[in-house]
């Protein structure tokens, strides 16, 4: 006993938070504020989140990773968090694990992603001990090849946050509102959801799991258990968040401009881009103006409403590709959208798409 | 010990990293990356690099940065008219589901970022003081060039801050 209280005085103090059915948006909010503002170590661990809900990394794309018509049509909420990484649609069978930790306070892990991944993936490998055959792969936790963790991070100057939803458990229906990732791990060989992933309830119950994470921690530092209305006296009260609800204009204004590329044009939106820089090239060549690099078309510097009626931009570039290009930007009022659908008779597929939209 | 690049143009081409093939290791290859380190700018402790051409600052993530970040995928940039405070955070690179924070060495106003890196956040990876570069900044306190280290300092700092990890 004197040993383990020796031990646990030398190691570093780590603030511990539960919950039970935090709104996944309401704990990443706290997240971002705690690691951005407080300088303790943190462990905080939600056991399942209230409602069904998409979670996206910081540059997901909506028409690359959603089935967006169904996402709409049921109203999925579509959040974007602070950290890097991939989709996930979490649920009330969803354990968050999360820890926020100051370089210190784990002097061998480099700030760097692999290092932080790697460390990790060691107290995990501490918790499933006998329990199923876990392996870090890819940056998944997975028993075997089939995942059940989906990892993420942020990382500063002096601080890291990793976080990980787990799979205790999942509604198979909901796996339908996302689209296999372009961008996968080898691993995954082009399974489907179902195929690639598994369930934690299989091995564990939420409280064995929860219970074995904390005594693994318990072993590497010194835990100081905290409610959520302590977290105010150690992180700042008012913070400016990144991670966001997306706007049902923004999810809607994705899935037009995917269908416009797709049937309208039958080009990816890749392909899309890179011919209306061709057009725009062509056109300032035949008007006698100089060649010049053909700035990022989807840059709101260049996009904005006001911009397109004062014709000021885009030097030579033909209406229908404005409208094109404001179709395809983030629009946050229907409003401006029907003013552009308007004004080029070059969108008429595109109105007769927006129809169902009820516009 | 790190391996001293003294290359300017031709640096990418001659630039050596171990880490890019991170899975194979065979054993006559050594399991320090060396990084290279350009003659010329200045760097800072988060592995930023600042080039000083009168009146403009040219700022990005160095080859020591890039190799242990790992592929990028995304660039996140200020818009340009802001300003930046040394040290402070300007913008953020996604690589390995994470993103990483990237500082400014120094203060100033940022005139023009490097566009590019929306379509390609991939030339951070291969061409980290080329056309990898992030932001240019009109300085507003250039004496703060003179806190920053040589390439001698920081190619030492690398190989200190890797032998301790």
């Amino acid at each position: 006993m004197a040993v383990i209280q020796a031990k646990n005085v030398a190691a570093p103090l780590m603030n511990i938070v539960r919950f039970k059915g935090m709104p996944i948006l309401e704990q990443l909010h706290l997240e971002e504020r705690i690691f951005r503002t407080s300088s303790n170590n943190w462990c905080i661990i939600n056991d399942g989140t209230n409602a069904p809900t998409i979670v996206m990394g910081v540059s997901g794309k909506p028409s690359e990773l959603l089935e967006l018509k169904l996402v709409l049509q049921d109203k999925v909420p579509v959040v974007r968090r602070f950290t890097g990484g991939g989709t996930v649609i979490v649920d009330p069978g969803t354990i968050f694990v999360t820890f926020i930790c100051n370089k210190d306070a784990v002097p061998n892990v480099e700030l760097y992603p692999r290092p932080i991944m790697s460390w990790s993936g060691q107290i995990y490998e501490d918790v499933f001990r006998g329990i199923g055959d876990f392996h870090l792969r890819d940056n998944d936790y997975v028993f075997g090849n089939r995942k059940f963790g989906g990892n993420a991070q942020s990382i500063s100057r002096r601080r890291w946050i990793h976080h990980t939803s787990f799979l205790w458990d999942y509604d198979v229906r909901n796996m339908a509102y996302l689209k296999v990732p372009k961008r996968a791990p080898e691993y995954r060989s082009a399974r489907s959801h179902v195929e690639f992933v598994c369930r934690i309830k299989d091995y564990l119950s939420t409280s064995d799991f929860i219970n074995r994470t904390v005594k693994v921690v318990r072993n590497r530092f010194s835990l100081a258990p905290m409610q959520l209305e302590e977290v105010n006296i150690h992180a700042k009260t008012s913070f400016d968040h990144s991670s966001r609800l997306l706007t049902k204009a923004e999810l809607e204004a994705a899935f037009v401009s995917e269908n416009l590329y797709r049937e309208g044009t039958g080009l990816s939106q890749g392909q899309f881009h890179r011919k209306m820089k061709d057009v725009i090239r062509l056109s300032n060549r035949l008007n006698g103006k100089p060649e010049k690099e053909i700035q990022d078309l989807r840059r709101n510097l260049f996009l904005m409403l006001f911009s397109f009626f004062a014709g000021s931009t885009f030097e030579g570039a033909p209406k229908e590709q404005h409208a094109l290009l404001e179709l395809e930007d983030t629009v946050t009022s229907r409003r401006k959208l029907r003013s552009a659908v308007v004004v080029s008779s070059a969108v008429l597929p595109a109105r007769q798409r927006l129809d169902f939209l009820g516009w | 010990m790190a391996l001293r690049m003294w290359a300017s143009s031709t640096v990418n081409a001659l630039r050596i990293s171990c880490c890019a093939k991170a899975s194979f290791a065979p054993p006559f290859v050594l399991t320090r990356c060396f990084s290279s380190v350009l003659d010329g700018l200045k760097y800072d402790a988060s592995h930023e690099w600042v080039k000083h051409e009168g009146p403009v600052a040219t700022i990005g993530i160095t080859d020591h940065a890039q190799d242990h970040l790992g592929e990028v995928v995304f660039v996140e940039l200020p818009e340009p008219g802001g300003s930046v405070a040394k040290g402070g955070g300007f913008g953020a690179v996604e690589s390995v589901k994470a993103t990483s924070d990237v500082n400014s060495p120094i203060s100033g106003k940022v005139i023009e970022v490097n566009s590019k890196l929306t379509e390609s956040p991939g030339l951070i990876n291969s061409s980290p003081y080329g056309d990898g570069w992030m932001i240019k900044v009109k300085p507003s306190n250039p004496s703060e060039l003179d806190s920053l280290m040589g390439p001698k300092e920081y190619t030492k700092f690398c190989e200190e801050e890797d032998a301790a990890h």
